[in-house]
């Protein structure tokens, strides 16, 4: 049987994709001269690197699921790629969707904890601002993002890494949170800023600040720029160049 | 651009063992990353693989270049791969002879082509493409298959000759999956190996695999078995002392583990080195 490529890679990926069945597949291409047992195992493995990939930066999140309702993170993890196919080049793109779906999943499906998707927002960002790229004048932008988080998140995450069988769940308490790689460790870490360092974060990043803010009296952020500073959110501010006055011949 | 030309024994610069390898003193001969942790990121990765590269020489081995697949070679990932490698002054850059990607769905895996005259003009036009776009020679790996796509018209061993002959690039010699296709398809594995396009060898892997429901799986995940470093041997005494990479991808140990490894990999290419460079004895 003659089968393009064009035709074998039309085939391929609805049924890796779990989409179309072997029969189909094999009455198109043909059979596997390994057989279907070895052809199918494809799909198995492309399903098992998704599970792999998702568990891996979602470690935390699993770990609630599993122990809160067992049956429940493969049905996820399911419809999550089935939601959205992974197309980016590195597998950690595989899941960056994953805290807007599970948002979106618990629209439809208010039993979901909203935690769910919380935690699993925390666990992108801090790998996103642990790899930012460094080029980015002095990789400010992309290494230090701000959140509201209904739960006390990192401390739940931590909590959940040590063991996740005595993790408790958090009461709700907003939090505001820096999530950020050390400007100078380069670690991913998180700050709950004070109103003077939200202040003095938008004041380094050029922004106006938020009417409800505007308050804060000057003497304030400098103290918490200087706290950032000493936490690693901000690196220190360039110093203006000292001009030595030329001599006037 | 002067060339950073591995040779030996060399390993997987591997998160886990970022800070151990900086305090090494043990013989590392040169280092391979998986350049897709790198493009584009930066953080404590890249300042780990500045120090590393100020040390030993560092090879990129590409796992999702998608060289016989449908989708276009990505621009932007291509150009900054180069940067990358000129950064490194790689002399050349490897990656796997297979797809992985289709209509921008990736499978995050080395999917077989089917062994077809079709497979080999189209992928060894993309190799071309690749090594122009890159400025450097490519080598490509002959991947472990679990299963003959259907419609082949052509072996294996073939199929990776006709594709490196028509593309004219390199073969990355990986032995461990000569051993796991030849197990798993039920060949002889020194006849596979003596099937590839072995006069173009550039470099060689060499890793562990596991065995699941009856079948090799290529982990990378353990240490080497016998009959591997057998094969190793028989590879190095047909192509000489190429650079070669233990690998060891998944369920990582200590460093000391990996550099054990790569001490007895390295024992046998000394020998092989050894034997290169002596005379033949006439009868």
């Amino acid at each position: 049987m003659s089968v393009t490529l064009a035709d074998f890679f039309s085939q391929m990926r609805p049924y890796l994709q779990g989409h179309q069945d072997l029969a189909r597949t094999r009455e198109v291409l043909g059979p596997s001269p390994s057989g279907d047992h070895d052809f199918s195992f494809y799909r198995v493995l492309a399903e098992r690197n998704l599970f792999k990939i998702l568990r891996e930066l979602y470690a935390p999140l699993r770990a609630l699921v599993l122990r809160d309702q067992a049956a429940l993170w493969a049905t996820l993890v399911r419809e999550y790629i089935a939601a959205h196919p992974p197309g980016g080049r590195h597998p950690n793109c595989a899941g960056e969707a994953l805290p807007e779906f599970l948002a979106a999943r618990r629209e439809r499906q208010p039993d979901q904890p909203a935690i769910y998707e919380e935690i699993a927002d925390y666990c992108w960002i801090r790998l996103q601002v642990q790899r930012a790229p460094d080029d980015e004048g002095d990789g400010f932008e992309s290494r230090l993002m701000v959140r509201q988080y209904s739960y006390a998140i990192p401390e739940f995450v931590a909590a959940l890494e040590a063991d996740p069988d005595a993790a408790e769940r958090p009461e709700p308490q907003p939090v505001v949170l820096f999530v950020y790689r050390h400007w100078r460790q380069l670690h991913a870490c998180s700050f709950r800023p004070s109103a003077a360092g939200l202040v003095a974060l938008a004041r380094r990043q050029g922004l106006a600040v938020p009417p409800a803010l505007q308050a804060v009296p000057p003497d304030h952020v400098d103290v918490a720029e200087a706290q950032l500073v000493e936490h690693g959110v901000l690196a220190p501010a360039p110093q203006p160049l000292h001009q030595e006055p030329l001599d006037q011949e | 651009m002067i060339a950073n030309q591995p040779r030996g024994v060399g390993i997987g610069l591997r998160r886990e063992h970022f800070a151990a390898i900086e305090r090494t003193d043990r013989t590392v001969d040169w280092l391979e990353i998986i350049p897709e942790n790198y493009v584009g990121h930066g953080g404590a990765p890249r300042r780990h693989l500045a120090r590393c590269s100020e040390r030993w020489p560092v090879i990129a081995h590409g796992v999702s270049m998608s060289l016989g697949g449908p989708d276009p070679l990505p621009g932007d990932y291509v150009d900054g791969l180069r940067r990358l490698l000129d950064e490194l002054q790689a002399p050349f850059y490897t990656d796997h002879l297979c797809y992985a990607t289709i209509g921008g769905v990736n499978f995050y895996d080395l999917l077989p082509l089917p062994f077809t005259e079709e497979a080999v003009r189209h992928t060894a036009a993309r190799i071309r493409e690749l090594q122009d776009r890159l400025e450097r020679p490519v080598a490509v790996e002959n991947i472990s298959y679990y299963a003959v796509m259907p419609g082949p018209s052509m072996s294996e061993g073939q199929f990776v000759t006709a594709v490196v002959e028509e593309a004219d690039c390199g073969l990355l010699l990986d032995v461990n999956n000569v051993y796991v296709n030849a197990r798993n398809h039920g060949e002889d594995p020194l006849a596979n190996l003596e099937a590839l396009p072995l006069h173009r060898t550039r470099q060689i892997h060499i890793a562990g695999h596991v065995e699941e429901g009856g079948r090799l799986i290529d982990t990378h995940g353990r240490a080497l078995v016998d009959p591997v470093w057998e094969l190793y041997a028989q590879a190095l005494s047909r192509v000489g002392p190429v650079p070669t990479l233990l690998e060891w991808d998944t369920d990582i140990p200590e460093l000391d583990v990996v550099l054990d490894e790569a001490d007895r990999a390295r024992a046998i290419w000394k020998r092989a080195e050894l034997e290169s460079t002596t005379p033949a004895r006439s009868a």
